[in-house]
């Protein structure tokens, strides 16, 4: 007689649910910290610079300013791609939950 | 086979056609025509901000040339479905009144020619703004196809 474990199949899912989460989320926490703290660096590099040279007359006021709200355009464009960085690491999730779901049904199938 | 097919339908099918529904996709998948696009838009766009400190003029032409590739780049972007935060990326990048490439051909084109420390700060932050569309397209799920 043919049977299906629903909850070995429904366990198995969320224990490797569960590993798949810590694994994929902390990967993408870390790599975002890292990333954000590299921005942050070059974008304060990048302002001292800009005072340096506004200071020595090599650039003009206008110009300094130009720089200066680069920074915060490219800010933006920075937060932008860490908000669309988490959507994929999502759908990487989500994508990867159906697929354990697949093989621990069909594990869990008896003929 | 009956009994096996019933079970697989009453116990399998919601759960799964649950999953396909919250497992659809949130931002478009990689897509290698995309990335292309953008790093050559970036290779062009860095070409023709190291010729700022000559007369606009004398590269007007280029410098259309240029915002067309990189508007081209763009408007594929927006051709793809869930792909609106790379759009909104572009859309800063090109801005003829913000402050990275857009802002930068405006300001050439407004002054006449540029001042070269002003061209070395600004050059690497035209590229990073590219790169943050690089890295974003870079960083979507890969699918079968890609």
């Amino acid at each position: 007689m043919p049977s299906f474990d629903t909850n070995t199949a429904i366990q198995t899912t969320l224990d490797q649910s569960k590993e798949l989460a810590k694994t994929l989320f902390k990967q993408f926490a870390d790599q975002a910290t890292q990333d954000t703290k590299d921005f942050l660096n070059r974008s304060k590099d990048g302002v001292e610079r800009a005072g340096l040279l506004f200071a020595q007359r090599k650039i003009e006021k206008d110009d300094f300013e130009d720089l200066l709200l680069g920074k915060k355009d490219l800010a933006a464009m920075h937060a932008l791609k860490q908000t669309g960085l988490a959507s994929a690491a999502i759908d990487t999730f989500t994508n990867g939950v159906l697929q354990i779901l697949i093989n621990a049904a069909l594990a869990a199938v008896k003929l | 086979m009956t009994a096996l097919s019933s079970v697989i339908r009453a116990q399998l099918l919601w759960p799964l056609a649950f999953l396909f529904f919250a497992g659809c996709s949130t931002i478009a998948t990689f897509d290698p025509v995309a990335y292309d696009k953008a790093t050559g838009a970036k290779a062009e766009a860095l070409a023709l901000v190291d010729h700022a400190t000559e007369s606009y003029a004398t590269r007007a032409k280029d410098a259309e040339a240029v915002l067309l590739t990189v508007n081209k780049a763009c408007e594929y972007d927006r051709g793809r479905s869930l792909n609106n935060i790379t759009v909104k990326q572009w859309e800063i990048l090109l801005d003829p009144n913000g402050h990275l490439f857009g802002g930068f051909v405006e300001r050439w084109k407004a002054k006449g020619s540029l001042r070269s420390a002003y061209i070395a700060e600004k050059r690497p932050d035209i590229a990073e703004a590219f790169d943050q569309i690089i890295g974003l397209e870079i960083g979507k799920r890969r699918t079968g196809s890609n």
